[in-house]
């Protein structure tokens, strides 16, 4: 089927897989460099375009939060929003009031954010589905009006921001880029949020593919046989709504970062929705889905509304197609607001054409490419040597997560083949329909 | 295979029919969409309390207008600057306006440039408003403030430059406005920013805005902030402040109805609901005007009942309506229903739209008849105005244009843009002509009388003794026929009363909270 096909434990494999993520890596770096090179594609060099980057590092840390609770532990929560928007209400309250450095904030909004998450969850012990998802958008539906009401603390309605002039996060002198001008204090951003970023990423990692995340999957999967497995459910559910709370606060702080202006409509019922059509575009259930879901989140209003009022902007073909709507768009009145119409038709289309978001719609893609073939004889080499972390079943080794169940289900069963194992679980939870690859 | 083929081609007719249903009915929302823009403020009010902006409070109402002083149509005005022009602009380095107002360009960026935006055959523009979600109808005021450009630039421009308005989305949301102002900072490409709509909005960007010396002038909302000359220099707002607003009603009671002494106030608790009762205060200082009970309400209070409970035992012969949204008309029917305590009710501007607060109450059997507010703008679709040379040269324009006329948002869209050509031309007289610095000069050395306005209204800014374009109005009082459920008409109650001049800057507005016990937002902090 796939053009080419990669057998595992070769030389090419390793270069497959260690390929994959220096480029990663390097685009990651790049960025930084970006404004001295001059090949700059996305005007990357411009501090506006650097920011909302910023702006996705900081969502795409939400929604894996998020994923965390839905996609893997299965249970609907909309009031992240909540969470998002108290971590950034600490960091900025702190930082404007009481002088604290916009670092030593995080720590204190994570923590904050994991009692209320934990808190927020408890109900979660007791119900499940939709109307755990009633709940918790409650929670969302109440924030706003908590800011309002404690205006003295949080400015109210007319936001909160530092004092004029003060807390700017400016480089220090041994970063490269100091001396970059307007882009500097954007890349600075950049390199926090990108090292804190990773570091989230990589700990959500660890944590679904070790025994804790395990236990979640059997959780979504079907909470009786967990808990006859020795599961302990309070405490993992209670667990993980804490720590996607904690991800939304820090998501929270680094949008203070980014941009040191807290209101309450930032974080009210638009953000809960958003970040949940995020989750679903992304990719529910993947970890990686928090990224492109955040660029999604980002990005695609953004273009949107900037091309119904500006087409000059365009890609050059589909400048030419959209010509004749845009022109009779701009004699109706009001059609500014059409920005938002096709954002919703691209949700639909987006939603049929790739019900597992977009991170799947990907592998799709790259199995018709590329297909990496099993190799069972270095997949027992493999298991035996890392036999005592792992569980007996799976045999998903932590170390190398991208391959395990891959090759397994490739070859007994005859799917496409995917990276992550949890996607073959067959469960469905109310995000998480089995159309798509299993048909 | 076969499956999801056929959920393909649902998938695609479902969408094409989304587009086709958002397409469509474009057409027919052209009549009520000057009602969605009082809606939009009305719910921005009930939500987001002091975020109250009275754009759309110039909206359907209809009444005697009974002024006589005449003014020209078109770009022209009638009366002429104090200064010369030859003392104001870039002299010795420094931006000279009048009323020792300066700008000193070594206070901006080092790579600030004068000419940005503008070219000899250009002068760029930016907005930031909400053109999508649930205010998105005050994305009109763009469209407005483009269809009047469009009229300047076909009729000469500004000494043959063309206005090129950008618009950007904001939601409403601050954040939006801010990552906005960002962007378009970034851009390097324009000479000012104008009407940046809502008080938040405003107040997230200003600072950025005076850090870059970038002009952010005729800000979209009444808050009395926008005359901190002293603190925010690049900053100036429009409309009639909420502040001089009370003064006004305080100025006419005094006058017509002097046996009136004992006022009871309903106070928004925020911003908005206290600069109505700080200006109140400040302006009945001195005189035997009484404020004898105050009662607030939250933005999410569910009634006011309890309010009403306690003002009727006090007795008061004046009610004073500091408040905004669905609570005027939870208010007005209060009032209404009252048995044994009928005071005379004066409501803020903001509630002034017929469809969108007196129509509710018909359905209750009530009328809120005899409510008082201020007017300042002209009605476009008041008969009295039909023959108004300006009226008509704007309905003859957007017409020609291809766009509603009776769509009132358009129209607040006209009077931005006309200060705003105004500037400009101005800007352009001045030493060193057009510039960014200029055009700030021009902003606080407005001398006009605005066409929009309802006539006799001056609109003056001089330097650092008055920050406040608009400072009149007139009352007028809400009148309903023998058919109560029909809706009434607004009937002039009093002359115009024009306090031009009289709040000065800001720091009037501050000194005036500390004196009355509240306090005035913070400007500079």
């Amino acid at each position: 089927m796939s053009m080419i096909k990669i057998k595992q434990g070769t030389p090419a494999h390793r270069a497959y897989v260690w390929g994959a993520w220096l480029f990663v890596a390097f685009v990651l770096v790049y960025v930084v460099f970006a404004y001295k090179t001059g090949f700059a594609p996305g005007s990357i060099d411009k501090p506006f375009r650097i920011s909302q980057i910023n702006d996705v590092v900081a969502y795409a840390v939400a929604i894996l939060g998020l994923n965390l609770v839905i996609g893997y532990s299965g249970q609907l929560s909309l009031g992240h929003s909540a969470f998002v928007g108290l971590g950034a209400y600490t960091t900025i309250i702190l930082v404007s009031d009481h002088n604290w450095s916009y670092f030593a904030t995080i720590p204190v909004a994570a923590a904050l954010c994991f009692v209320i998450g934990m808190i927020v969850g408890l109900p979660a012990l007791r119900i499940r589905g939709l109307y755990l998802a009633i709940v918790t958008l409650s929670v969302a539906f109440v924030f706003p009006t908590l800011v309002l009401k404690y205006g003295s603390l949080t400015g109210g309605p007319n936001g909160k921001k530092p004092a004029r002039g003060r807390a700017k996060l400016d480089p220090p002198s041994w970063v490269p880029f100091h001396d970059a001008g307007r882009i500097a204090a954007p890349l600075w951003i950049y390199s926090i949020c990108m090292v804190i970023a990773i570091a989230l990423f990589l700990l959500a990692r660890n944590f679904v593919k070790s025994r804790p995340g395990r236990a979640l999957i059997a959780v979504r999967d079907n909470q009786t046989s967990a808990a006859v497995s020795g599961v302990n459910l309070p405490m993992y559910k209670a667990l993980t709504f804490g720590m996607s709370a904690a991800f939304g606060g820090i998501a929270g702080s680094m949008l203070m970062m980014n941009r040191p202006f807290a209101s309450d409509i930032q974080f009210g019922l638009n953000l809960a929705i958003f970040l949940v059509v995020g989750l679903v575009i992304g990719g529910a259930g993947t970890i990686s889905g928090a990224v492109p879901g955040a660029l999604v989140y980002v990005f695609v209003p953004y273009f949107m509304s900037a091309w119904t009022t500006e087409q000059s902007g365009m890609p050059p073909g589909l400048q030419q197609i959209t010509k004749p709507l845009f022109s009779w768009l701009s004699k109706q009145q009001g059609g500014g607001s059409i920005a938002g119409v096709f954002f919703g038709v691209l949700l639909l289309i987006a939603v049929f054409i790739l019900p597992g978001g977009i991170i799947d719609g990907l592998r799709r893609l790259r199995a018709r490419i590329i297909t990496v073939v099993p190799n069972p004889s270095w997949l027992r080499s493999r298991n035996r040597s890392t036999a005592h972390t792992l569980a007996p079943a799976g045999g998903i080794p932590p170390s190398q997560p991208d391959l395990g169940t891959d090759a397994i289900d490739a070859s007994s069963a005859g799917h496409q083949p995917s990276d992550e194992p949890e996607h073959e679980i067959s469960e469905h939870t109310p995000l998480r329909t089995p159309q798509g690859r299993n048909q | 295979m076969r499956r999801t083929r056929w959920r393909t081609t649902l998938a695609v007719g479902v969408t094409a029919s989304f587009a086709l249903v958002a397409c469509g009915s474009d057409k027919k929302t052209t009549s009520t969409t000057a009602a969605v823009a009082t809606t939009a403020a009305a719910g921005v009010a009930t939500t987001a309390g002091g975020a109250a902006t009275t754009t759309g409070a110039a909206t359907a109402t209809t009444g005697g207008s009974g002024t006589t002083a005449a003014t020209t149509a078109g770009s022209g005005s009638a009366t002429a600057s104090t200064t010369s022009s030859k003392d104001v602009g870039l002299i010795d380095g420094v931006y000279k306006g009048t009323a020792g107002f300066t700008l000193d360009p070594k206070d901006c960026p080092a790579d600030w440039d004068p000419k940005q935006g503008i070219t000899a055959t250009d002068i760029n523009l930016f907005i930031s408003l909400p053109t999508s979600g649930p205010l998105a109808g005050f994305g009109l005021l763009a469209d407005g403030q483009k269809s009047y450009f469009k009229y300047i630039n076909d009729n000469g421009g500004i000494g043959g430059r063309k206005i090129n308005l950008d618009v950007k989305d904001d939601g409403y949301a601050p954040d939006k406005t801010k990552s906005n102002v960002d962007e378009a900072l970034g851009a390097n490409k324009y000479a000012s920013f104008t009407t940046i709509l809502g008080t938040p909005n405003n107040l997230a960007v200003w600072d950025e805005t005076n850090d870059e010396c970038m002009p952010q002038v005729l800000n979209g909302t009444g808050a009395a902030q926008w005359g901190d000359v002293q603190g925010h220099p690049w900053t100036t707002g429009m409309q009639l402040d909420y502040f001089t607003e009370a003064s006004l009603w305080a100025t006419w009671l005094k006058k017509e109805h002097p046996d009136l002494t004992k006022v009871a106030e309903i106070t928004y608790n925020s911003d908005f609901g206290q600069s109505y009762h700080t200006g109140f205060s400040f302006a009945i200082k001195g005189s035997n005007v009484k404020i004898i009970d105050q009662e607030t309400h939250e933005a999410a209070a569910p009634n006011l009942d309890n309010q009403f409970t306690t003002l009727a035992a006090s007795g008061a012969q004046v009610l004073l309506l500091e408040t905004s949204g669905a609570f005027c008309t939870q208010a007005m029917a209060a009032v209404e229903k009252q048995t044994s305590w009928h005071p005379l009710v004066i409501m803020s501007g903001t509630c002034g739209s017929l469809n969108q607060f007196f129509k509710p109450l018909i359905d209750q059997g009530l009328t809120g008849k005899d409510t008082y507010l201020i007017q300042n703008f002209k009605d476009v679709n008041d008969p009295a105005n039909a023959s108004d040379p300006f009226i008509q040269l704007y309905k003859k324009t957007l017409t020609e244009q291809g766009l509603d006329p009776n769509v009132t948002t358009y129209y607040t869209g006209w009077i931005f843009a006309w200060y705003m050509e105004d500037i400009l031309k101005n800007a352009s007289t001045y030493v060193g002509g057009l510039d960014r610095g200029n055009i700030m000069l021009a902003a606080r050395n407005i001398h006009e009388l605005n066409p929009t306005l309802i006539n006799g209204l001056t609109s003056i800014t001089d330097g650092t003794k008055d920050a406040y374009l608009t400072e009149g109005g007139r009352m007028v009082k809400y009148t309903v026929g023998a058919d109560l459920k029909a809706l009434g008409v607004f009937v002039q109650a009093g002359d115009l009363i024009n306090l031009e001049g009289k709040l000065g800057t800001y720091k009037t507005v501050q000194d005036a909270a500390a004196s009355a016990g509240t306090t005035a937002a913070p400007s500079t902090t």
